[in-house]
């Protein structure tokens, strides 16, 4: 066991048992995974990608590049960094090589999302987060804390001692220069008087809290950060309750924000040395170490040599060393280490190396030894590695802030901020605790102030907006660079030490995810790659799912050393989201199995349902495609419904046709121009068929237009483009065509429509609407009656799409379920779904919008020459129509199709060709396959097809493409079935 | 996944009513049962008379639907005004610059105002053009086209609607079974809509009197904030299951 007999911030009272390698181990709430790995002496977790090498745990947080696990218990969960991962009984986990398994089964848990708005948003609760949040809500703004850890604090957590005392007071009575760290790096704590710095933070979070416009969320990252503050952060909710989450509540929360300014208090990441051997098992990053020692009470080695560029690693010695770790000595590669932390170490009996490296880490499996620059080898298990502290500008930079390389800090830091964001704290390079709370108190007094004052703080107006502008463009210390001490000498005294130069650098690792060595960065660069970016991708550093945290400053630097130039020319990489991994589950929230996409139903579904229909997606609603009886398959099922409408009579719920209203007194003159026939001439009573170009002359849609009265039409649309015509018509008449008095107005669901069709259709009429003169003479085809359907206000109109006598009924929506009862309570009619209307449209030769067309298809191509009016002076598509290439005559026609093999039924898509059999390569196809059946009427299979002069072809002998040889078809008219319409007219 | 929310419904419920002889009306949402809890309460309001207004603000038509209304139409994006009294009760919800939504007590009525469930007589299954304000005996003769006013089976409100619009430039269409309302209450009612809707919901922002056509979830939604917490949702009638279905996922938590 190390850890330690008390302290941390772990609840001794209660043991977690968990499992890891096979391995039954115990740990407190509090842990996380790797805390309780390294209080159980487990040192080697994971195994490296590409080496093989054996990796321990480097950090204490989203940073980690090396201890990456594979949750298999409760529920199976890829390449979580065990730094991250809190504990909780019962976890079952292994450590990985660069690659996890997805579970095998679907996820029973809950996801969801959520929108939010806020006036400021803070990212990070640590101590500039919650000075803040603190400022900005103090007068009364809708402030949202976003935090990525179970409690606040930030790094606070991971220190022993105390805060400012005066920083429990109203932010602007922050003291300054009270506390007399400067130097200290970072947040360098313990001599002050003031409450520990995780007291604080709760205090000031719970104070948050209880703020009715403020919300803290704990567990949440914000991972990206897009334009005008529009952000997505992931709240982990369940997972650390392990198998005892509740299944009611979501697991994940994908938290959608938009705000109107927000606060960056990201923190800084502890960035590595490049040395041999620095991958081993028992080297950890220094900041780490003391997170370990001081949150966790875990000590992650009894003997440690410390490699330093800067005092951070000081202060984590002396927490270590106070805990009980042995320090050796102290690597501090700087010529002149900073006197006083050499001195208070000194009094520890601590050892300091000035100008001294580390050159190697040695071990099999893990540290066993570390040998120094002048040679000296120490025994040794821990090796605390210090190369200073990168600003956390992942989301800075996501969002389009630049940064600048600051030579004081030797690391690179915030520069020109994008609208509306603020950087405070260590994400902008300050690197005491003091001056991170006075720098996030005035963060969110300005953030605060730019929302324009006044009591109301609705959150109305756009991020970027007015005063907005004057915080991105005020003052240099405002702009995110790094602040001066009043002396004006840089608060950092960072050292740039990247690498310890040897001749073999095949184990000096860089990006110790990907296996990435300072050896395979000078390959890159002695191939001719300057760039960063090439570097990056030639190499893959910074390419794993850490996304290169500890690695994103080293490749650059040692690029530029290669290169000879100054790191600031050879820059950073772009920072994309999201900051941390995120899982599918999470991004679907929701939206998955029933709730994937909307299901449309109409108001007769649940007959459908009942009777079993087999249904089909159009768009988003569900179709009935056929009814099967018992023992049918669907082509028994498809062949009855057919044969119950070419000898009977059938009903299908057509309710999904699209119908637009068209009122006023431009009406006729606005369809004139979108149709490619006449409706103005159309009478009111009157019914017409009609089709609509785009302004290319290609078919976009087709449909009826009823004409109700002088000035008020209804148009159908096919149910696929029902919301696509009405935007169409909306275009033209607010864009082309504003001086046209026309309103239109969608009223697709407010009607229930039957079609009823077959030769005993005006039979079942009559019996039904006994008000109604059904008559042929009285109800001819093309014309349309309001009158009573089953003592239902219906209109009826008489058109067909099956090449029968037919009427399609419509009634109130409401009343649809009752209509359809009612003609089906006749007993004389057969229900029949799409795919018989398909068939019986089909042996018609009527096309459908979309599956015999695909966007490069004229009306003449359809054989619609007549549906072209020569009386009007344009409409939409007129020009295009008589383009060369439109009226080529070997365009590709709407034509039938006979198998010689009456049996054969061609699939849809087929090729068609010439030639009996293949010539070589390129073969021309004469067209395409667009929908084939068995014909009901035709008692045969037939198709339709376009094909090349297809019109001039009628007769011939051609042949599909099938995967057994060609089969012969003859070309044919379209029109299969009846071609003279006498059925229909009935 | 949502629980409770059958494919089919038992014929009566809160959103069938008896019409005359066997015209049984059904609206999307009958034979789902309404949701009470504590923080959530959600339930169908069938059967509303909807009118879908287009006209120039400014112009002949809208004057006169503010004459006969009693009060202006609203012109301020995103707000609605009502319910307006001492007319058949009904609330106009401002849905852009030349169009509203006018809602009624009451659809598939020719009678004035009649209240919600008020039987047969009010449940638009009546013979049509039997009495009221439906133009012309439109539907009645059923021999011939209306004559340019009412839809067969129009609602009462419309026809008054079109009568008060006068000979003015105007579309006043009986949109009543397009969309189906969702009324959903309760101190997480906003806290629902929030998991599926992008506005801001805040009260200082999206109060009583407000009202906006947005998404919620993957539905089109004209979504109009009440007095105490609660929200009228218009969704159209074929994705008013869908809605349901994920409004009560989305409520999962608030109804523990």
């Amino acid at each position: 066991m190390t850890r330690a007999a008390a302290g941390g911030r772990i609840d001794r009272s209660r043991v977690l048992r968990f499992r890891f390698d096979g391995r039954d181990l115990t740990g407190h709430p509090g842990d996380t995974l790797a805390s309780a790995l390294l209080a159980a002496g487990v040192r080697r977790v994971a195994t490296s990608v590409r080496f093989g090498r054996p990796r321990g745990i480097f950090s204490a947080g989203p940073e980690e590049p090396n201890a990456i696990v594979q949750i298999e218990e409760p529920f199976p969960e890829p390449m979580l960094t065990a730094t991250t991962v809190e504990l909780y009984d019962g976890l079952v986990a292994r450590g990985l090589s660069g690659r996890g398994r997805l579970a095998d089964r679907p996820d029973p848990a809950r996801y969801d999302a959520v929108h939010a708005h806020c006036d400021v948003l803070v990212v990070g609760a640590g101590p500039a987060g919650l000075s803040a949040a603190r400022a900005a809500a103090a007068d009364g703004a809708r402030v949202i804390v976003a935090d990525e850890q179970p409690e606040p604090g930030g790094v606070l957590l991971g220190l022993p001692g105390g805060v400012p005392p005066g920083s429990l007071a109203p932010p602007g009575a922050v003291p300054s220069g009270s506390l007399g760290l400067s130097g200290a790096l970072p947040l360098v704590s313990g001599e002050s008087a003031g409450p520990p710095g995780a007291e604080w933070a709760a205090a000031t979070a719970a104070e948050l809290s209880r703020l009715p416009e403020v919300r803290v969320l704990p567990r949440t990252t914000v991972v990206g950060h897009y334009d005008g503050n529009h952000l997505v952060a992931v709240e982990r909710r369940t997972a650390h309750l392990g198998a005892a989450a509740p299944a009611w509540m979501a697991r994940e929360r994908v938290w959608r924000i938009r705000a109107r300014r927000v606060v960056l208090a990201t923190g800084a990441h502890e960035r590595p040395i490049a040395f041999a051997g620095n991958d081993l098992p028992g080297v950890m990053l220094a900041g780490a170490a003391r997170t370990y020692a001081n949150r966790y009470a875990v000590l992650p080695g009894r003997r440690a040599v410390v490699f330093t560029t800067d005092d951070a690693a000081y202060a984590a010695a002396l927490d270590l060393a106070g805990a009980g770790v042995r320090i050796l000595a102290v690597a501090d590669a700087r010529p002149g280490p900073n006197g006083r932390w050499r001195e208070r170490v000194r009094e520890h009996g601590i050892e300091v190396l000035a100008g001294g490296v580390v050159a190697e880490a040695r071990g099999t499996g893990e540290v066993t030894s570390v040998v120094t620059g002048d040679g000296r080898e120490f025994e040794a298990d821990l090796l605390l590695v210090s190369g200073g502290w990168n600003p956390v500008v992942h989301l800075f930079c996501q969002v389009g802030g630049t940064v600048r390389f600051d030579d004081g800090l030797q690391a690179f830091v915030p520069d020109t901020p994008p609208p509306a964001v603020e950087v405070a704290g260590a994400a902008r390079g300050l690197t005491s605790l003091h001056d991170c709370l006075a720098d996030g108190a005035a963060a969110g007094t300005r953030a605060a102030e730019a929302l324009g004052g006044g009591g109301s703080r609705a959150g109305t107006g756009r991020p970027g907006t007015g005063r907005d502008r004057q915080a991105g463009g005020g003052s240099p210390e405002r702009r995110g660079g790094v602040r001066r001490a009043a002396d004006g000498a840089p608060q950092a005294n960072g050292h740039a030490l990247w690498l310890v130069p040897a001749d073999d650098c095949s184990t000096h690792f860089v990006d110790l995810q990907r296996d990435v060595t300072v050896a395979d960065i000078r390959r890159a660069t002695g191939a001719g790659l300057r760039s960063v970016e090439h570097v990056k991708r030639h190499t893959t550093a910074g390419t794993a799912h850490d996304q290169g945290k500890t690695s994103g400053t080293l490749v650059p630097a040692i690029v530029a050393g290669e290169l000879g130039v100054h790191v600031r020319e050879v820059g950073v990489t772009s920072f994309r989201p999201p900051y941390t991994p995120v899982s599918f589950a999470a991004l679907a929230g929701r939206d998955r199995g029933a709730l994937h996409d909307p299901v449309r139903v109409t108001p007769m579904h649940g007959w459908h349902v009942e009777r079993g229909a087999v249904f089909e997606n159009a768009g988003q609603w569900k179709r009935p495609r056929y009814y099967p009886r018992e023992g049918e398959d669907m082509a028994a099922a498809v062949l009855r419904e057919c044969r119950a409408v070419r000898g009977g009579a059938g009903a299908m719920d057509v309710s999904t046709l699209g119908k637009i209203e068209v009122r006023g007194p431009d009406a006729a003159g606005f369809l004139d121009r979108l149709y490619t026939n006449l409706m103005g001439t159309l009478r009111p009573g009157s019914i017409r068929y009609g089709v609509m170009c785009r302004a290319d002359g290609m078919v976009f849609d087709d449909g009826t237009v009823i004409r109700l009265a002088e000035d008020r039409f209804l148009a159908t649309t096919t149910t696929g483009n029902a919301a696509a015509v009405l935007d169409w018509m909306e275009e033209w008449l607010q864009t082309e065509w504003p001086s046209l008095r026309v309103y239109c107005t969608s009223v697709t669901e407010q009607w229930a429509t039957v079609a009823l069709a077959g030769p005993a259709a005006r039979d079942v009429l009559s019996g039904l609407a006994p008000r109604l003169a059904a008559d042929a003479a009285d109800f001819p085809f093309m014309t349309w009656r309001d009158t009573e359907v089953a003592g239902m206000p219906a209109r009826v109109c008489r058109i067909s799409f099956s090449g029968e006598l037919a009427y399609e009924i419509n009634v109130g929506a409401w009343h649809g379920p009752a209509l359809w009862s009612a003609v089906l309570d006749t007993g004389r009619v057969t229900p029949y779904g799409t795919e018989a209307m398909h068939v019986l449209r089909a042996e018609k030769g009527y096309p459908i919008i979309g599956q015999d067309t695909d966007g490069t298809v004229t009306p003449a191509d359809l054989g619609m020459e007549w549906m072209i009016s020569k009386k009007k002076a344009d409409f939409v598509g007129r020009r295009s129509l008589t383009r060369a290439d439109t009226v080529r005559r070997d365009r590709r026609h709407l034509v039938g199709l006979l198998p010689e093999d009456p049996g054969l039924l061609i699939p849809e898509g087929t090729q068609l060709v010439e030639h009996e059999r293949l010539p070589a390569p390129p073969v021309r196809s004469l067209g395409h396959v667009t929908s084939s059946y068995l014909g009901a009427g035709l008692g045969r299979t037939f198709a339709l097809a376009l094909v090349s002069g297809g019109r001039d072809r009628i007769g011939d002998r051609i042949f599909a493409v099938l995967d057994g040889g060609q089969a012969p078809v003859a070309v044919a008219s379209p029109v299969l079935y009846d071609p003279e319409g006498a059925r229909r007219d009935g | 996944m949502a629980e409770g929310a059958p494919e089919t419904g038992p014929e009566t419920g809160p959103g069938t009513v008896a019409g005359a002889g066997r015209a049984v009306r059904r609206s999307p949402l009958g034979g789902f049962a309404p949701v009470a809890g504590e923080r959530v309460r959600m339930a169908e309001t069938p059967f509303l008379a909807q009118v879908d207004v287009r006209a120039d603000p400014l112009g002949e038509a809208a004057a006169g639907l503010a004459a006969a209304l009693g009060t202006p139409l609203p012109v301020r994006p995103g707000t609605y005004t009502g319910p307006v009294t001492g007319y058949p009760p009904c609330s106009v919800f401002w849905l852009g610059p030349d169009k509203w939504l006018v809602v009624g007590a009451e659809g598939g009525t020719p009678q004035e105002g009649g209240p919600p469930g008020g039987g047969a007589a009010a449940g638009g299954s009546g013979p049509p053009g039997g009495s009221g304000t439906l133009g012309g005996g439109a539907a009645a003769g059923g021999s011939g086209p209306s004559g340019g006013s009412g839809a067969p089976g129009e609602s009462g409100l419309a026809a008054r609607l079109r009568a008060a619009a006068g000979d003015g430039h105007a579309a006043v269409t009986d949109v009543s079974a397009q969309r189906t309302v969702i009324r959903l209450a309760g101190p997480a009612a906003r806290d629902v809509l929030a998991h599926g809707c992008p506005l801001d919901l805040h009260p200082r922002v999206f109060g009583p009197g407000t009202c906006a056509r947005s998404t919620l979830a993957r539905a089109d939604v004209l979504l109009a904030a009440g007095e105490d917490e609660e929200f009228q949702i218009f969704v159209r009638s074929s994705f008013a299951a869908y809605l349901w279905a994920w409004l009560l996922d989305a409520a999962t938590e608030y109804l523990r």
